[in-house]
């Protein structure tokens, strides 16, 4: 990822490894005790695990297409 | 290369309409939840634990602190659950650790040094030794009490042994990405460790908790609050500092980019 031009996939790699550090983490967070899952509630946890899925969807396609 | 802004609209060598976007972004990310509590009830938003840290590495301490202010307080304004201390909060969970992620640069070790051990004695004595329990303030279980702040006595150490003279080096532009993902490791341990004594402190103060509480408090902190909140910031951290040297964007002087 050390060369090339910036372009819309080069932002995608890093804006991908984003969403993947938010999503896990506040999936992980959200089911981590009972009490936490009740506070996040079913948009908390899918909603997290979905944009940690596409962060990693985003970060490969980033990857792949600036190869 | 680099692009620098032409017109010298700066505070503290950052750009005001970086300041200002950082403050938009930590307000508006107030609303969007990142680390749950551990026994339920709330949370840390991702407003916290992204982008406020993000203005200290970034803009520097003190171009960070104006934006995490701005971000506190709109952000108080349009969360105010995330905020239930009001403009205490705007300081304790919006400027505050904009300050203590800047703080952690090494230029800045004559003023974080002082200023960390003064937070720490007012940690261990206030308010649970002076006023006590004439203040109305249950006595603090020696040497529980003062051991439970354990995790900014670890920081600090790490701070003084590797944060200032090896961490640099680690997360610069010239490191291997190793390096780089420990230095950064190293660095938001120090600030959250740092951060978290007065983000703490004055909470338990106003809300007159029970020293025992406090103690269990600080015993879950390893896992609860500072665990997550590192492993995020750096991952972003990490992906942000590298996205923007390989970008060639303006480097504000008081940050570490």
């Amino acid at each position: 990822m050390s060369e090339g031009k910036i372009d819309i996939w080069f932002w995608a790699f890093w804006v991908g490894l984003i969403l993947i550090a938010y999503g896990f983490v506040t999936f992980a967070t959200a089911i981590w005790s009972p009490e936490a899952a009740e506070t996040a509630g079913q948009l908390g946890i899918y909603g997290s695990l979905t944009v940690g899925i596409i962060g990693i969807i985003v970060t490969i396609l980033g990857y792949v297409k600036r190869r | 290369m680099q692009t620098v802004p032409k017109r010298r609209a700066v505070i503290f060598g950052a750009p005001i309409a970086w300041i200002a976007a950082f403050g938009a972004l930590i307000g508006v990310f107030s609303l969007v939840p990142m680390i749950f509590y551990i026994f339920g009830g709330g949370f840390i938003s991702a407003g916290m634990v992204i982008f406020a840290p993000l203005a200290g590495i970034i803009l520097g301490p003190w171009a960070g602190f104006i934006a995490g202010l701005i971000g506190g307080i709109i952000g108080m304004f349009i969360s105010p659950a995330s905020y239930p201390l009001g403009i205490i909060d705007a300081f304790l969970s919006g400027a505050f650790i904009s300050l203590f992620w800047g703080l952690i640069n090494k230029k800045y070790a004559k003023f974080l040094i002082p200023w960390w051990l003064l937070w720490m004695v007012i940690c261990i004595v206030w308010p649970y030794h002076y006023p006590g329990p004439a203040g109305g303030y249950s006595p603090a279980p020696e040497p529980y009490y003062t051991l439970s702040w354990a995790w900014t006595y670890v920081g600090f150490v790490l701070y003084l042994i590797v944060g200032i003279k090896f961490v640099p080096k680690w997360i610069s532009e010239e490191a291997s990405s190793k390096q780089k993902f420990i230095g950064l490791l190293i660095y938001n341990f120090a600030a959250n460790t740092s951060w978290m004594l007065p983000w703490k402190i004055i909470y338990f103060a106003l809300l007159k908790y029970p020293a025992e509480v406090v103690a269990a408090d600080n015993i879950i902190s390893w896992w609860a609050y500072t665990l997550p909140m590192v492993v995020a910031t750096t991952i972003i951290a990490y992906a942000v500092l590298e996205a923007m040297r390989k970008s060639g964007m303006y480097r504000p002087p008081g940050g570490v980019v």
